[in-house]
């Protein structure tokens, strides 16, 4: 255990030695909130409302939408796809296999401890200068605690996600492809640039087939109060079943990546 | 001339590479048009949704989106790979094998460096230009049409002049590629939108210290006839040819200070 | 008039220095220390055309600093430096074109397209008429044996073939200069044989000047009469290379596995070699080459037992450095 303590502290000193790409993602992040904030005033014009799938929505509503999506997103950011795909390519991944390290936990307790470093120094600046000018509703306590188990729940499965498709590595080449491809349909279906309140109802149908909007839209909307005790123990059921069909999914692609790993020789 | 037909051998060299792995530039090429295609998806259920913004319409937003996709395709193609790989050069000190060629600086560092897949761009761009066309009914003059060729052109030199920008401020921080991350992923998306849903202190950020608005927005003001929209002055609906080069130029000389100083430094 | 020339050259560079610890690592963000390094400290010699001048020294003696400078790929602190008459880093262009550079470490060629595909793009940078470059792509098959991989791409060759192909892409623009920057490095004795036997071949029918950075000893036996030994920055020594050899003495090792056994050692200590070392199959005989000919040693152990793999170890050239400033002190 206190190995995976250590990965998580050495990913904290290696996020500050980049200190040139912490001052980039800040402006980065500060730039893409501004502009949905705006897009959100626009698409809402003078009434600063519009009407939903549920119900009435306020420009004050998707103020705190937004900036709850930059919250989470924070938590969601990895490089484990580009990391994993680089290791296989190159037969570094041998050595991690060698090494008395379980290689997945490795990478879990890495993505916490940038996670971690990313919240205390690019989102908390952020946070700061938008709760200074702008208003947002604030959750009650319990919304609030809800909201971090569910928070917990959309890491766990970002990373399975990316975990498995990054095996696929293994049989696949290119890396970047992977990448775009989970990044298009996590910006369509999670929730992160338009609420499902607003999707047509086709779409509505097929997001609830998908993980994503557990990833994003549903830790939100608890955080917004939108979700009742039920549904948001629903929603948690939801997940679990996911984290779990994710992790037996991405044991059974290791159990044959290794063999594949071990009669080619890489 | 020579350097162009130099130039073009480069690149037919690497598209020769590229076709070689056909699946793989034909994989490429889809998840290009997928990536964007969803970013223009997202605009299309959003105004499907809300019907206007700002007082553009659905398709008239598109369009909008369309030339900074179309622009950024090409520019791209020229630069990306080389002004990202710059990071690499400088810090393997291969950036000294450009140096000891007869030849200009940037001009050897992009060739032979071209990304292949952004011809998805062009595609994904081609797509929903007969989309937008079909649908907007604009009214074509020989006029427009040498415009929009001059204002594409200004727009991809203003796309590549931020490229290079990047790739010349590798030789100060050579870590640029979180950089060219940020650059891509993000600012790169604030004209996705029509640039008047911002407040003034943006639009003039994005109309006079980064261009980015004459990409696509003042064009598409030009091309679509709109009135209002004024944001500073009508007259800059023209500008994005002479901007394009001017940024260009002042990328260029980034680039050359850059070299200096590597020339001075090392590596 | 000197192809090359050197007066007095400094180079410095800055160098960060990061402080200790988390709290060093906060502080570092916001104001930077630096110490500044003398890598080249006035330096002066001169090159004649058709010279080929061996330039060694130890790593980071400055020998890859002072390469950079003759190239034009880095501006000197202070000091002068003309090649072919021309200031290099002030005429990068013009300069470029008569020289040709071969880095150790790092390849000119593009990775991905074939080693011929590079060569043909060559062919229309430098501007080299048709013939010239027939001619000179025949000769680099013939000594160095690039047909057999021109036409893969340069990320699949090995070590020794990258190297072939970097020299021939060097050379295929008749430049009046060849800089080589550590060539030989990691290669084999037959590649690095065949590489010699070129540059040789190069210098003879060409009057091809060359300039040979290294800390490889016996690259420079081969090639050059002249010396120029760097140490932290400075020439220590600059010269005829057998002067510099019966001077400071260079002792050499013959090192060897052998099948069998060798009862007699009494010849070879009668040759008056400084040490033996024999042990299981192993035997590894030092002596001083001003004084005994590494053939004499070979053809005795060749003479009293089957040897399985004979290595001729040159003196590292940190050792010759060392007798140099301890006969200067």
């Amino acid at each position: 255990m206190k190995k995976y303590l250590k990965f998580i502290q050495i990913a904290f000193k290696d996020r500050l030695a980049y200190r040139v790409e912490y001052f980039f993602g800040v402006v980065g992040f500060f730039f893409l909130f501004l502009a949905q904030l705006f897009v959100w005033r626009s698409l809402l014009g003078q009434s600063q409302q519009a009407a939903s799938n549920s119900g009435v929505v306020t420009l004050k509503e998707m103020t705190t939408y937004v900036f709850v999506v930059m919250i989470v997103g924070i938590f969601m950011r990895n490089n484990i796809i580009e990391n994993m795909s680089i290791r296989i390519r190159n037969g570094l991944i041998a050595m991690d296999l060698i090494k008395p390290i379980n290689f997945k936990t490795y990478l879990f307790s890495d993505m916490i401890g940038k996670s971690f470093f990313n919240f205390l120094f690019q989102l908390l600046p952020v946070l700061a200068l938008g709760l200074i000018f702008l208003r947002i509703n604030y959750p009650t306590v319990p919304n609030f605690l809800l909201f971090c188990v569910t928070v917990a729940g959309s890491m766990v499965i970002m990373f399975l996600l990316s975990f498995t498709l990054g095996l696929l590595a293994f049989w696949y080449q290119s890396m970047w492809q992977l990448n775009a491809l989970l990044w298009a349909f996590i910006s369509l279906f999670s929730g992160m640039y338009i609420p499902l309140w607003f999707f047509p109802k086709m779409l509505v149908d097929i997001s609830n087939f998908l993980p994503f909007r557990l990833m994003y839209f549903v830790p939100i909307s608890v955080f917004m109060g939108k979700v009742g005790l039920v549904d948001c123990v629903y929603l948690l059921l939801q997940q679990f079943l996911w984290i779990v069909g994710l992790f037996i999914l991405s044991r059974l692609m290791w159990r044959t990546a290794i063999k594949k790993l071990v009669i080619q020789g890489g | 001339m020579r350097t162009i037909k130099l130039y073009l051998r480069f690149f037919a060299a690497s598209l020769k590479n590229a076709l070689e792995y056909r699946l793989g530039f034909l994989t490429e090429m889809f998840t290009t048009i997928v990536f964007y295609g969803t970013t223009g998806l997202t605009l299309w259920i959003l105004l499907d949704r809300f019907k206007v913004i700002k007082g553009w319409t659905l398709y008239q937003a598109l369009f909008l989106f369309n030339l900074n996709v179309i622009a950024y395709g090409i520019a791209a193609f020229v630069f990306y790979w080389s002004m990202v790989y710059m990071e690499q050069m400088i810090q393997r000190g291969e950036f000294d094998i450009v140096l000891i060629r007869p030849m200009n600086s940037l001009l050897y560092t992009i060739m032979g460096r071209n990304y292949p897949s952004f011809i998805g761009h062009l595609i994904l761009g081609a797509i929903l230009f007969v989309i937008c066309g079909v649908h907007l009914a604009i009214h074509v003059t020989a006029l427009k049409v040498v415009f929009l060729v001059l204002d594409i052109g200004g727009a991809v030199l203003i796309h590549s002049a931020l490229f290079v920008m990047v790739g010349a401020l590798t030789f100060w921080i050579v870590r640029s590629y979180s950089l060219f991350d940020v650059m891509t992923n993000t600012f790169d998306h604030l004209i996705d939108y029509p640039v008047s849903i911002y407040g003034k202190a943006i639009q003039g950020f994005l109309t006079f210290i980064i261009p980015m608005a004459f990409i696509n927005f003042y064009p598409a003001r030009f091309f679509l006839q709109r009135t209002g929209d004024n944001l500073f002055n009508p007259v800059l609906q023209y500008g994005t040819p002479a901007v394009g080069i001017v940024f260009f130029f002042l990328a260029y000389q980034l680039w050359k200070i850059g070299v200096n100083r590597y020339e001075s430094t090392g590596s | 008039m000197p192809v090359i020339k050197a007066e007095n050259l400094c180079k410095e560079f800055r160098q960060r220095k990061g402080r200790e610890g988390l709290t060093g690592a906060f502080k570092d963000l916001f104001n930077r220390k630096y110490k500044i390094i003398k890598a080249v400290d006035d330096i002066s010699y001169t090159v004649e055309k058709g010279e080929i001048v061996g330039y060694i020294g130890p790593n980071g003696a400055g020998k890859s600093t002072t390469v950079k400078m003759l190239v034009g790929v880095l501006v000197p602190s202070s000091g002068v430096v003309e090649v072919n008459g021309i200031v290099p880093y002030k005429k990068r262009e013009l300069n470029a074109k008569r020289i040709g550079v071969v880095f150790g470490q790092k390849t000119q060629l593009w990775w991905d397209i074939p080693v011929l595909e590079t060569l043909d793009l060559m062919r229309h940078i430098y501007n080299i008429p048709e013939k010239q470059y027939r001619d000179n792509l025949k000769i680099f098959s013939d000594i160095l044996g690039i047909n057999e991989f021109i036409n893969a791409p340069v990320r699949q060759l090995s070590l020794g073939q990258r190297m072939r192909a970097d020299i021939s892409c060097a050379l295929l623009h008749n430049p009046d200069i060849l800089f080589l920057d550590e060539p030989t490095i990691g290669l084999d004795v037959v590649v690095k044989e065949k590489i010699r036997e070129f540059i040789l071949e190069i210098n003879r029918t060409r009057q091809t000047t060359v300039i040979l950075a290294t800390h490889d000893m016996s690259d420079i036996e081969r090639l050059s009469s002249r010396v120029i030994v760097i140490n932290h920055g400075r020439v220590a020594y600059d010269g005829n290379l057998s002067t510099l050899k019966k001077q400071y003495g260079t002792e050499e090792t013959v090192a060897a596995d052998i099948v069998g056994k060798i009862e007699d050692l009494s010849e070879l200590r009668a040759l008056g070699v400084n040490e033996i070392k024999y042990e299981d199959n192993k035997i590894t005989i030092k002596y001083d080459t001003s004084r005994i000919n590494s053939s004499a040693v070979v053809s005795w152990l060749v003479n009293k037992a089957e040897t399985k793999d004979i290595n001729i170890i040159g003196t590292p050239i940190e050792e010759v450095i060392r007798k140099i400033y301890a006969v200067k002190n």
